[in-house]
């Protein structure tokens, strides 16, 4: 299942830098990094959304099915951290109630809604970049902006087309071997027993696919010289620095709001 | 322009490689002798100034490109070759202009048709300038009329640009060509003139290793023609100085003798062999179907196909041919009432029922290969089905006779050649005694000599009283082989009958975007025909 796709539309978003886009998202993750309560991070990541809503112009459908993603991975991770909570840190936990084998604590309910709320945030930082950043812009900034080697940054964009032909191979894979009379089986010897006969066709497939990308590509003078031109050049705009000052801005505020409130809860060393 | 012709595996491609210099800059082999381009050897000139001379189109519309738009595609050899930005709109634009893809710089890649994407492939290399341009099987994954497209874009080139031409659909470009090379089996240079002499005084070289003619030089040589060997279907018809052609009928062999039963399983579904050749073999009735957010892939499909019959399914790519195989398998569950095999509805069968009555033969036949030898491979499906071991042997061995596998037992499946490859998953497919087969362009990649060998086996399973459904853009194979043909545009059966009926429509044929084959063309009436572009 792809995650999140690029959604194409024109707004303020889309035209940002990529680079400039991927360093405000970089501030807003490392406050969700700092603090270990779950009001930060779920403040944060309401912020990214809201701005992704207004900002990014992303219809609130495609939005809400995006956020089956966030919630659906932060969730379990939450609920897992305060069942299994180690309760023999603390001297006296509370305790809140009995599930069946688990003993759940105020102090593990605390600590997994942290976590769970933060691996949302990280998640949701991830779907504003991917949904409002054109692959072919992001390769360009990687090469223009970051001064990565060309050739990695091509290697980017090369992959994101592969991907999609990949999984359409995998598919096809999966119903030839259907019609070879092959079970789909169940338990893990089965499943990696499976796994080792996709693999095969998949590996042979994709090697060959990516081989005849690079001759392509050799063949029509690509990594010959030294450098290249390039047709469009990203530029670092009054826009792109307002965005990285608004990411900073908006972070910082979050944390002394919510410090303030006694809410927050900075952790420069994780306690466990 | 210069054609390059021979048999699967004689270095066509190798060859291509070493002209614009991937040999010996690009990949590491070892390479003996020189290529001079241009009076200088490729081994001591850089990569890039290779590049600025000899351009390549490859075969694979999906793994040439590296971006997601039209112009930055184009624009990637220009960056290359460090063209100023400001001069690269123009180079882009004249570049489309000359393949007739105005108007689609913006476009994505993904959004193109195979025969829009393989024209692009052609633009980006012109507009790169180079003197010489390679194809190495431009039109393998086209369509018909997208086949014929692409020449008519590539003919005007002739004269401005040294076109190198690694092509089998001879029959739309041979006579483009001032000169024709042949490569043998063993990769050794075998014939070198204009393609008229080539065709003419290495006949019996060509015919013995496969190598792709054009039809109707394929008729006149048959005729024991040897002079003024015709190219091109008008060719042939004032050769043949005929108002109306030859009287060669387009004909469908429909083959309902069945005096040669096969010692393949006889029955499937329970139901015996005299039941199951009074079915219908594959039934589809008001089949629509969608793919989720996608447009409808099929739109109230009906279809019936007797059991015994040699049926082709023919229409452009995306137009429903694989889902509608894949729905009648019920890899994709069709809705209920839809699909039937032999007068079963698909979806009351378990897959095993499916699979044991029916065969699906792959586009890639390795995307199908799940153990480690040839035979392990043809017995795999009889040991998922707990036949006996002395049954097993019994079987596999019949196999590995019938289809010319029997010195390859032991070899693993993905080290056989394309036609091997080929026969083996076909091979495979008839296991468990299937009586239905449908094979997706079986003849895919294949020489003249393995097309023809692929051919005779289905037509011999099909004198067996199997029945065969293949989808193909070959129209030479749906008149020489098919009994009934069913062409889809759209996801919609716009016919269904005799091939011949097929060929006097060319409502249909356009819709289908599906061209003549040369005899059928030929045997029409002069005025009705369209001559390829020249």
């Amino acid at each position: 299942m792809s995650l999140f796709e690029f959604y194409e539309t024109a707004s303020p978003l889309h035209r940002l830098n990529p680079m400039a886009k991927f360093l405000g998202v970089v501030i807003v993750m490392a406050g969700a990094t700092l603090y270990f309560d779950p009001f930060v991070p779920a403040t944060l990541a309401a912020g990214l959304i809201l701005t992704l809503w207004i900002l990014g112009r992303v219809p609130l459908n495609r939005l809400t099915r995006w956020m089956i993603p966030v919630v659906g991975l932060g969730l379990p991770l939450a609920i897992f951290n305060a069942l299994y909570y180690d309760v023999s840190r603390i001297a006296h936990p509370t305790v809140i109630g009995r599930f069946g084998l688990w003993l759940i604590t105020a102090e593990g309910a605390w600590a997994g809604a942290g976590l769970g709320v933060r691996v949302a945030c990280f998640i949701a930082a991830s779907m504003f970049f991917v949904v409002t950043t054109d692959p072919t812009d992001f390769a360009l900034s990687l090469i223009q902006q970051a001064h990565l080697p060309y050739r990695f940054g091509y290697g980017v964009l090369v992959s994101y087309r592969f991907l999609p032909l990949l999984r359409a191979e995998f598919d096809t894979i999966r119903a030839a071997h259907r019609v070879r009379g092959v079970g789909e089986r169940a338990g893990l010897r089965g499943r990696l027993e499976q796994l080792r006969r996709y693999a095969i066709p998949l590996l042979a497939g994709a090697i060959r696919h990516s081989e005849r990308t690079a001759l392509a590509m050799d063949s029509k003078a690509f990594g010959a010289g030294p450098g290249r031109t390039y047709r469009r050049n990203l530029r670092v705009r009054a826009s792109d620095w307002a965005f990285v000052i608004g990411a900073l801005v908006f972070t910082i505020t979050v944390v002394a709001m919510l410090g303030r409130l006694g809410l927050a809860d900075l952790q420069l060393i994780p306690a466990s | 322009m210069v054609l390059l012709l021979g048999p699967s595996g004689s270095g066509k491609s190798t060859l291509a490689l070493a002209l614009n210099g991937l040999i010996p800059h690009g990949l590491a082999v070892e390479m003996d002798g020189r290529v001079v381009v241009r009076g200088r050897d490729t081994r001591e000139m850089q990569p890039g100034e290779i590049a600025a001379l000899v351009g390549t189109v490859f075969q694979d519309p999906e793994a040439q490109f590296c971006t997601l738009t039209v112009e930055d595609e184009i624009a990637f050899g220009l960056e290359n070759l460090r063209t100023p930005p400001a001069e690269m709109g123009a180079h882009i634009d004249e570049a489309l202009a000359v393949v007739g893809l105005n108007g689609f710089r913006g476009r994505r890649l993904d959004r193109l048709s195979g025969g829009e994407k393989q024209r692009l492939a052609l633009a980006c290399i012109l507009a790169m300038r180079p003197p010489i341009i390679v194809l190495d099987e431009p039109t393998a994954n086209l369509d018909p009329l997208g086949t014929r497209e692409f020449f008519a874009a590539l003919a005007p080139l002739r004269g401005r640009h040294i076109l190198i031409l690694i092509e089998h659909k001879l029959d739309e470009c041979a006579h483009l060509a001032d000169r024709a090379l042949v490569l043998g089996p063993n990769g050794s240079l075998i014939a070198d003139g204009a393609p008229r002499a080539v065709f003419a005084d290495h006949a019996a070289a060509l015919d013995e290793f496969g190598v792709w003619i054009p039809q109707v030089t394929e008729f006149a040589l048959s005729l024991g023609l040897r002079d003024h060997l015709p190219l091109t279907v008008a060719e042939a018809a004032q050769r043949f100085n005929s108002p109306h052609g030859l009287s060669t009928k387009a004909q469908g062999h429909e083959d309902t003798k069945k005096n040669n039963p096969g010692d393949l399983v006889p029955s499937c579904l329970g139901v015996d062999r005299a039941g199951i050749e009074s079915r219908s073999a594959l039934g589809i009735s008001h089949l629509s179907f969608s793919y989720p957010a996608s447009p409808p892939a099929l739109r109230d499909v009906s279809l019936r196909i007797p059991a015994g019959t040699f049926a082709a399914l023919v229409g452009p790519n995306g137009s429903g041919k694989s889902t509608l195989a894949a729905l009648a398998m019920s890899l994709q569950p069709p809705p209920r009432g839809t699909a039937h095999l032999f007068e079963r509805d698909v979806r009351d069968l378990s897959f095993a029922e499916i699979a044991g009555c029916a065969g699906y033969v792959f586009q890639n036949p390795e995307h199908q290969f799940v153990a480690d030898t040839v035979a392990d491979e043809l017995a795999y499906s009889l040991r998922v089905r707990r036949r006996s071991p002395d049954e097993i042997t019994r079987i596999v061995e019949n196999l590995l006779d019938r289809f010319d596998l029997a010195e390859l037992a032991a070899a693993n499946p993905f080290t056989l050649s394309q036609g091997q490859k080929r026969r083996l998953s076909v091979a495979t497919m008839l296991a468990v005694g299937q009586r239905l087969l449908i094979l997706d362009e079986p003849t895919f990649g294949q020489d003249r000599r393995g097309a023809a060998r692929l051919m005779a086996l289905l037509r011999d399973l099909h004198r067996d009283g199997a029945t065969i459904l293949f989808i193909t853009h070959d129209m030479r194979l749906v008149s020489e082989h098919a009994g009934t043909a069913t062409a889809l545009a759209e996801g919609r059966a716009i016919f269904s009958g005799p091939p011949a009926d097929l060929f006097t429509r060319p409502d249909i044929l356009a819709a289908a975007r599906l061209t003549l084959p040369p005899m059928v063309e030929l045997a029409q009436p002069r005025s009705s025909v369209v001559s390829p572009p020249n």
